[in-house]
């Protein structure tokens, strides 16, 4: 009479755990709805970030040249009023 | 499962009954069988969730590193960016500064060859 009862105990057994994996299984595909919206998600945040970092590289080439062309006027304007100083100057001297 | 063995004719005494016990303790030992099979096949779902999970999050953390890498070079790229934006607004005003004096100069000069500006 012992094992049956040890038979009986053992079923009982396997319910309870097949009960408990049935809930885990359903936590598990709620899970796994949530990871692959995540997983979507980040995808979609690591898109962003790339053009994120497109634009920003963008912006600072489009600074640089703006810089850049600056410093070329800046020595265009000097090289001007180095010339406008010294040809009247020359021009006086070569009268002389 | 245990309905499908009806006890057999009663008169028949121990023998079936043992016999019938033995059947019963059969068929229980089959069912937990198919349970501990059934059971076995969830857990394999369960561990080919628990891997395809795992791939989707590690794909979600790499997402997240490479968004986060990103997302600080675009940072630096900006400061970059601003330090140049400084510079050309200071170089603008330089820009006026030296236009100024390139009008100043040509003026004194146009003055002075004009004679409105005496030469000593």
């Amino acid at each position: 009479m012992q094992q049956p009862s040890k038979i009986q105990q053992t079923q009982s057994q396997v319910n309870e755990v097949t009960g408990i994996m049935n809930q885990t299984i359903g936590t598990m595909l709620d899970n796994q709805v949530k990871v692959s919206e995540l997983q979507e998600k980040s995808e979609n945040m690591k898109q962003g970030a790339h053009n994120f970092k497109k634009k920003t590289s963008e912006v600072k080439r489009l600074m640089w040249c703006r810089n850049f062309k600056l410093t070329l006027i800046i020595v265009a304007v000097v090289l001007l009023l180095l010339a406008v100083i010294i040809i009247p100057i020359a021009v006086k001297f070569a009268k002389k | 499962m245990s309905e499908m063995y009806t006890p057999l004719l009663e008169d028949d005494g121990g023998y079936d009954y043992e016999d019938q016990i033995i059947q019963e303790r059969n068929s229980q030992a089959r069912g937990l069988a198919d349970d501990m099979l059934q059971l076995k096949s969830a857990m394999d779902d369960l561990r080919g969730l628990v891997d395809e999970q795992g791939v989707m999050l590690n794909e979600a953390n790499d997402n997240v590193i490479r968004a986060d890498l990103d997302v600080e070079d675009g940072v630096g790229e900006l400061e970059e960016a601003y330090v140049y934006k400084t510079r050309s607004r200071k170089k603008q005003v330089c820009i006026a500064i030296l236009v100024l004096l390139v009008l100043a100069v040509v003026v004194v000069i146009i003055l002075y060859s004009t004679g409105v500006i005496k030469k000593k």
